[in-house]
């Protein structure tokens, strides 16, 4: 009987440990979803989640997250979120399919100046590096919302979204296009597009 | 021996196309035809890029004065209409500007001064130091401007383009007033109903003309976004970007072609089993060092584009490591050691960002200075140009 007390408080402390690790990024998700909600109700949209959204959370598979509508404007959203601001991503692009390779995530920049240093540069001395080649299903979506914008929401927003090909790295920017028909956005300047005539102003950035 | 060749730009030659051409088949053929004929192969991430103008004499996208006089009657009620920062170009703006004047009554014309917007110049900086003129705050009168400056001709065109324009607005029946300014609101004095033609920088001279009590302003890229008696048009950018055709006609910038982009990739996908990256484009964002000309007078450089040609190159400055890093290297070990450096560049990111920094233009930016310089916009015949290896870098073999 003690062995299976101890078990279970093993079991429970090993869950714990995990839901811990996941805590951060389950209460992003949440205010992610207040907000998103907020916003659609402001400007008019409708906001359905395709999947339970703390889903992709723990299995980041790429697949679509929420349809977010109104009369005029349909967008299929991806989301993915990580614990850590300031983040770098790193997609690979293969064959018209979309991999995600590597998120590298680092500690406020210091600035620094010094022999070595070319002019006034930033220099990131600790980092986390997620690595896990995951493929994001972008053209299952596509095909199956012929009429939806795709978007893929990075939140918290990143520092810079790279695509590789090879060894050549392209930097994208905030409504750039990941891949035909998904463009990449942070989540204010997803709203920011929700809520105005984009074209007219200059969303700059991934909206941190 | 290792690789020697890096980026390679090729003019391909091609029919000349009608309207109701099939673009998509013509660029495709005329790609896989070359390919055979001067013996080199479609490799994954090669650049297809064919000019904005074919694509828009294939979709037959022109219009004609008496369409864009009917537009611009119809926006500003026929009165007057202040016509403001137009470049100075006979290709691109006189017939737009004789539409305008057959659609109103009276046109007051403002034109940025000593240059419009692209570098064309009106005057020289030199003189306007002479006659201590502050472009910034003065507005002058025609008047004005020829007691200063008399009858300057356009150093390449050997056109005076204020009695250039001058005369066409006559010709097409309209009043006209002419002043120089760089201020849009200074056109307020003398209508609140104004056309604002500037290109780059038409969403702030909106703005501030609105800001400024301004009753009715469009922009060039409003009028023609419509059809207009079944004439062509483009709902993103109106006349922008629009050429002469004939004395009548103007050839708008191609609308539509994100879906003909995608079309070429897949069907030489479908012939090749590459990937290979397509754009469409247009001027090509450089500047001439002796005329001071920029060769941006289309509203962007490319329409459409392939996802991957979305973004910045994001690079290793290899003199930047030449001199720093490996400042103790030479030959073999230091051309190794930049190698090992750019494949291992992934997962140095956390590290040393220095090394990091060459100009971020858009990659659409630099790829379609390279086609404008390799199809010329003469008699060369090439409106498709095939890059491979620009995304190649020294590490590829």
């Amino acid at each position: 009987m003690p062995f299976l007390v101890y078990l279970s408080i093993l079991f429970t402390l090993l869950c714990l440990l995990i839901i811990v690790e996941y805590i951060q990024t389950i209460w992003k998700r949440l205010l992610l979803i207040i907000k998103l909600k907020r916003a659609g109700r402001k400007y008019g949209f409708k906001v359905k989640f395709a999947r339970f959204p703390f889903l992709s959370v723990f299995f980041l598979k790429g697949r679509l997250d929420v349809l977010v509508e109104s009369e005029t404007e349909k967008y299929a959203v991806v989301i993915l979120t990580s614990r850590h601001r300031n983040g770098k991503y790193l997609f690979y692009s293969d064959r018209m399919e979309i991999w995600k390779k590597r998120s590298i995530f680092m500690r406020a920049p210091v600035n620094r100046n010094g022999r070595g240093v070319y002019g006034r540069s930033m220099q990131f001395n600790l980092g986390v590096v997620y690595k896990g080649k995951i493929k994001l299903r972008f053209n299952d979506i596509v095909n199956k919302y012929p009429l939806h914008k795709g978007i893929c929401i990075l939140n918290p927003a990143p520092n810079t979204v790279c695509i590789t090909y090879g060894t050549t790295h392209t930097e994208i920017h905030d409504g750039d296009r990941l891949h035909t028909g998904f463009k990449v956005h942070g989540l204010s300047a997803f709203i920011r597009v929700l809520s105005m005539d984009h074209d007219m102003y200059d969303v700059g950035g991934y909206g941190i | 021996m290792s690789r020697m060749v890096g980026t390679i730009s090729r003019g391909i030659r091609a029919p000349i196309i009608r309207k109701g051409d099939d673009i998509v088949d013509i660029v495709t053929n005329s790609i896989l035809e070359a390919s055979e004929d001067a013996g080199f192969e479609i490799h994954d991430r090669d650049i297809v890029a064919m000019t904005e103008a074919i694509v828009a004499r294939a979709q037959g996208n022109y219009a004609s004065v008496n369409d864009i006089a009917e537009d611009v009657r119809a926006k500003f009620n026929g009165g007057t209409v202040g016509v403001i920062f137009p470049i100075l170009s006979r290709n691109r703006f006189a017939i737009c500007l004789r539409g305008i004047a057959m659609g109103v009554k009276k046109v007051v014309l403002m034109l940025s001064y000593p240059s419009d917007e692209v570098g064309n110049h009106l005057i020289s900086l030199d003189m306007l130091d002479e006659k201590g003129i502050t472009p910034y705050t003065d507005v002058l009168s025609l008047e004005k401007y020829r007691e200063l400056f008399g009858y300057e001709k356009h150093p390449f065109t050997g056109v005076d383009y204020v009695e250039y324009y001058e005369g066409l607005i006559r010709e097409c029946g309209a009043d006209v007033e002419i002043i120089f300014a760089n201020d849009p609101r200074a056109v307020l004095k003398y209508t609140k109903n104004v056309l604002n033609c500037d290109i780059h920088s038409r969403f702030r001279t909106k703005r501030l003309l609105r800001n400024a009590g301004a009753e009715i302003v469009y922009g060039l890229d409003e009028v023609l976004s419509a059809s207009v008696n079944g004439s062509g048009y483009n709902a993103d950018y109106g006349l922008l970007g629009s050429n002469k055709a004939t004395e009548d006609q103007v050839k708008l910038f191609p609308r539509d072609c994100q879906p003909i982009v995608d079309a070429i990739q897949k069907k030489l996908y479908d012939k090749t089993g590459k990937t290979v990256e397509v754009m469409v484009y247009g001027d090509g964002a450089f500047k001439d060092p002796v005329g001071k000309i920029w060769e941006l007078a289309d509203p962007i450089v490319s329409p459409a584009y392939t996802s991957g040609l979305e973004g910045t190159p994001n690079e290793l400055k290899l003199k930047y490591l030449a001199d720093n890093d490996f400042a103790d290297l030479s030959g073999d070990a230091l051309k190794e050691a930049i190698k090992e450096k750019i494949v291992s560049k992934d997962n140095d990111l956390v590290g040393n960002m220095a090394s990091e920094g060459t100009t971020p233009r858009r990659l659409t930016d630099l790829i379609g200075s390279l086609c404008d310089l390799t199809s010329g916009s003469g008699d060369k015949g090439t409106p498709i140009v095939f890059i491979q290896g620009y995304f190649d870098n020294y590490t590829t073999e």
